[in-house]
C-alpha cells in the first residue's frame, strides 16, 4: 500500500467521533489494544476482589484463633475491704454466738457493737479492730467525756454505749465518785486505791452491765452495777431520811451507771467504815455483810476483786482491747496517787448536789449499819 | 498491524477472558443483588478487622512469648486499624494491668500504667460494643487495689446499672460506696432500685435491712426482713438477721411492754423451730433459741414449765457450745478480758 494514498484515504473521512476530536480519533486508533487492556485490568480487579473475598474469611478465621482469656472481672463486692466476711462472736445474755459478719458492720453497725464484749473485739484481727474500736471511741466516747454528759444520760442512753466502752467510763465514774466524797480519805487510804478497789467491785458484781439483775432464791433482787441488794438500797434510803446522804434513789436510778456507781461508792464507804479502813474487810463485807466478813467469809471473792484490779484496772497487755481503749480513754484522766477532792476538783451532779458543804453532807461512818 | 502483535493481542484477550471466567468463577457472593459501592466500603470494612484482627493475633503470640511490650505495640496497632474493636482495648488493658501488677506498690509507674488500662477501658466503653464487660473491668482498675478512685467506681457501676445487665452485686458495691460517703439518701434509693430490680436476691433485702439497722431504725430493718422471709422462708442468713433483730427488741428494749416483748420472744423461737427442723443445727441459731429459752424462762411464773424451759436452754447451750468449739479461733494468750 502507498503511504500517501493511505494518508489521503484517510483524511478527507468524516470524524468517527467528532466531537472529541484528536484524541478520540488516537482512541479509536488505539481501540483494539485499550480495550484489551482495560478488560485485563477490570478482570484482575475483579479476580483480585474475588480473591479477597473469598480470602477474608479465611484469614479471619484463621486470626480469630482465641486469645489469652482476658482477666475475668471480679465481683465489685470483693474488691471492697469493707464488705469482706470476718468471723466474731455476739455477747448474748452471756452466750458467745459464732456469727459471720462483713468488716463494714464491724464498723458501722450499733447494734453488732452493743452485742461484743471486749473479748469478742478481742479477737478481731488488727487493723480492723484498731478501725473498729476507734468508731466506738467516735460514736460513744461521750459516755467517758465527764460529770456533763454523764449526768445528762439516762438509762436508756446507756443501753446504747457498747459494752467495752461502758467499762471504761464506769472507771472514770468510780474514779470521780471516789474524788468527790473522798472515799477511804478518812481513814488514809489513798484514792487511787480506793478508786481502784471500787472499780474492780463493780467489775466483779455485774461486769459492766448496768442492767444486771440478779433474784436469788428468796426473791431479793441486786440491782445494777454495784448490785446493791435490797437491804443494802433500804439503808441508803433510810440514810438519806436521816439527812446523812445528800442523795435518795429510785429503783430504776440502780440502772443508770452515774447514780449506781454513786451508790456503790457510798456502799463500800460505809464498810470501810464499818471495817475501820481495812480494805480487804471492807471487800469481803461489801460481798458478804459485815459479819460474816469478820467470820471470815468472802475470801474467793476477794481474791477476784484483787486479781481484777490489778489485771484490768491498773495493768495492761490482759487485752489489746482494753489496752487500746484504756489509752484512749483514761489515759489523761487517770486520778494521781494522793489526790482528794478538792484536787480533784469536781462538783456534785445537779440531780444528787449536796445541799450544804459537800464533805459535810457525804455519807457518814455508820457503826454497826449491817 | 504485524502478525507478532496480533498474537499478543490474542493473547491478552485470552488472559482477560481466562481472569474475567476465574473472577466470575470465584463468585464474589457480595457482588449478588447489592450495590457494589456497598459491597466495597464492606469489604474495605472487613479488610480493617482483618488487619485488626491480625495485629491482635500477633498480640497474642507476643503475649504467649512473654513480650509484653511487643503485645503493646501490636494491641495499640489493631485499635488504630478498627477503633470500633474492644477486644484489643481490652487486651492492652489486661496487659497494662499486669504490668502495673508486677511494678512495686509505691512505684510511680504501677499507677500509670493503671490509668493507661484505664483509658483502654475507657476506649473500649465509647466503642459503643456491649460496654458492661470493660465496665466492669473499670470497676476493678477503679478499686481500692487499682487506683482507689471512688469516683471512678462509683461512676462505671451507675453505668453498669444503667445498662441494665446489672447484678445484685453491682447495686450493692454502689450501695456500699455511698455509705461509706456519708450519702444516705443515695445509698438507701440504689438499695430500693436494687430491690425492684432483683426482687428474688436475699442479698439485696439483708443490705437494706443492715442499712436500716446501722441506723438504728430496728423497725424499718425488721419490716425488711419480714416482708421478704414471708415470701422467701428459706433463707437462714436472713431469718438469723431477724432473730437477732428480735433479741434486741425483747431483750435491750427495757421501755417496751412486757406483752410485745414476750410477743418478740414467741416469734423469735417459731423462727428458730423452723430453721432448726428444715436445717442443719448451726451453733448460732441453737445459742440463739437457748437465750430466747431463758428470756421466756424468766417471764414464766415458777414451776414446771420454767424448770422445762430452763433445762432445754441448758441443753441447747451445751449443744451449741460443742458445734461452735472447733470453729472460733483462740483467743491469743492472756487475753481474758469480759
Amino acid at each position: 500500500m502507498d503511504p500517501a494514498s493511505s494518508a489521503h484515504d484517510v483524511v478527507p473521512g468524516p470524524p468517527l467521533v467528532p466531537r472529541f476530536g484528536r484524541l478520540s480519533r488516537m482512541t479509536v486508533a488505539l481501540s483494539p489494544l485499550v480495550g484489551d487492556v482495560l478488560a485485563g485490568a477490570v478482570a484482575a480487579g475483579l479476580f483480585l476482589l474475588a480473591a479477597a473475598a473469598a480470602l477474608v474469611p479465611r484469614l479471619e478465621s484463621a486470626f480469630g484463633a482465641p486469645g489469652p482469656a482476658v482477666a475475668a472481672s471480679v465481683a465489685p463486692l470483693d474488691l471492697l475491704p469493707g464488705a469482706r466476711p470476718v468471723a466474731v462472736h455476739a455477747t448474748e445474755s452471756w452466750e458467745k454466738i459464732p456469727l459471720r459478719v462483713t468488716a463494714e458492720d464491724l464498723l458501722e453497725d450499733p447494734t453488732l457493737w452493743n452485742r461484743m464484749n471486749f473479748d469478742d473485739w478481742d479477737r478481731i484481727p488488727d487493723p480492723l479492730r484498731t478501725q473498729g474500736l476507734e468508731r466506738l471511741v467516735t460514736r460513744h466516747g461521750r459516755a467517758a467525756a465527764g460529770e456533763a454528759a454523764w449526768e445528762s444520760m439516762t438509762a436508756a442512753d446507756w443501753d446504747r454505749v457498747p459494752q467495752p466502752i461502758r467499762a471504761m467510763a464506769v472507771i472514770l465514774l468510780a474514779e470521780y465518785w471516789t474524788a468527790h466524797y473522798g472515799l477511804g480519805i478518812g481513814h488514809g487510804i489513798e484514792p487511787r486505791v480506793a478508786a481502784d478497789t471500787l472499780a474492780a467491785l463493780l467489775m466483779s458484781e455485774s461486769w459492766f452491765e448496768h442492767r444486771a439483775v440478779n433474784v436469788d432464791i428468796n426473791g431479793n433482787r441486786d440491782l445494777g452495777l454495784p448490785q446493791l441488794s435490797d437491804y443494802a438500797r433500804t439503808v441508803l434510803d433510810r440514810l438519806h431520811r436521816r439527812g446523812w446522804l445528800d442523795f435518795r434513789l429510785r429503783e430504776e436510778d440502780y440502772f443508770n451507771p452515774w447514780f449506781a456507781v454513786l451508790a456503790g461508792a457510798v456502799w463500800l464507804d460505809l464498810m470501810l467504815d464499818e471495817a475501820r479502813g481495812d480494805v480487804e474487810l471492807a471487800v469481803r463485807a461489801y460481798r458478804r455483810g459485815i459479819a460474816a466478813a469478820r467470820r471470815g467469809d468472802g475470801g474467793p471473792y476477794l481474791e477476784k476483786v484483787a486479781e481484777r484490779r490489778d489485771r484490768y484496772i491498773r495493768g495492761h497487755g490482759v487485752s489489746p482491747t482494753w489496752d487500746y481503749l484504756s489509752r484512749r480513754l483514761r489515759g489523761k484522766r487517770r486520778l494521781p496517787a494522793g489526790a482528794t477532792a478538792k484536787e480533784g476538783g469536781v462538783t456534785g451532779p445537779a440531780s444528787a448536789q449536796p445541799r450544804g458543804r459537800e464533805q459535810e453532807t457525804r455519807a457518814r461512818p455508820l457503826v454497826n449499819a449491817s | 498491524m504485524s502478525a507478532v502483535t496480533g498474537r499478543r493481542l490474542v493473547v491478552l484477550r485470552a488472559s482477560g477472558a481466562l481472569a474475567l471466567l476465574l473472577a466470575l468463577a470465584a463468585g464474589i457472593p457480595g457482588l449478588r443483588g447489592a450495590g457494589v459501592g456497598a459491597r466495597w466500603r464492606s469489604l474495605r470494612d472487613r479488610v480493617q478487622r482483618l488487619e485488626a484482627r491480625y495485629h491482635v493475633h500477633r498480640g497474642h503470640e507476643a503475649l504467649r512469648r512473654g513480650h509484653d511490650r511487643l503485645a503493646v505495640r501490636e494491641y495499640q496497632a489493631a485499635m488504630a486499624s478498627d477503633p470500633a474493636q474492644e477486644e484489643p482495648s481490652l487486651h492492652l488493658a489486661d496487659v497494662y494491668k499486669r504490668l502495673a501488677d508486677s511494678a512495686a506498690p509505691r512505684d510511680p509507674l504501677r499507677r500509670e500504667q493503671l490509668r493507661r488500662a484505664a483509658l483502654c477501658l475507657h476506649r473500649a466503653i465509647e466503642g459503643g460494643g456491649a460496654p458492661t464487660p470493660a465496665l466492669r473491668r473499670l470497676v476493678q482498675l477503679y478499686g481500692p487495689d487499682g487506683l482507689d478512685t471512688p469516683a471512678g467506681m462509683e461512676w462505671a457501676l451507675r453505668r453498669i446499672l444503667q445498662t441494665g445487665e446489672s447484678l445484685p452485686d453491682e447495686s450493692l458495691a454502689l450501695a456500699h460506696l455511698y455509705d461509706r460517703a456519708g450519702m444516705d439518701r443515695e445509698a438507701e434509693a440504689t438499695l430500693l432500685a436494687a430491690r425492684r430490680a432483683h426482687p428474688d436476691a436475699g442479698a439485696v433485702h439483708r443490705r437494706l435491712a443492715t442499712f436500716y439497722r446501722r441506723r438504728e431504725d430496728r423497725r424499718a430493718a425488721l419490716a425488711v426482713l419480714e416482708s421478704w422471709l414471708a415470701r422467701n422462708p428459706d433463707d437462714r442468713e436472713g431469718a438469723l438477721a431477724l432473730v437477732m433483730g428480735l433479741w434486741d427488741l425483747a431483750a435491750r428494749d427495757h421501755e417496751a411492754a412486757a406483752e410485745t416483748r414476750t410477743r418478740h420472744v414467741r416469734d423469735a423461737l417459731g423462727i428458730l423451730d423452723r430453721l432448726l427442723a428444715t436445717g442443719p443445727p448451726e451453733p448460732a441459731l441453737l445459742l440463739y433459741r437457748s437465750v430466747f429459752l431463758r428470756l421466756a424462762a424468766a417471764g414464766a411464773e415458777p414451776g414446771k414449765r420454767r424448770d422445762e424451759l430452763l433445762a432445754e436452754a441448758d441443753a441447747l447451750r451445751q449443744r451449741g457450745r460443742q458445734l461452735s468449739r472447733p470453729a472460733p479461733p483462740r483467743p491469743p494468750p492472756g487475753s481474758g478480758a469480759p
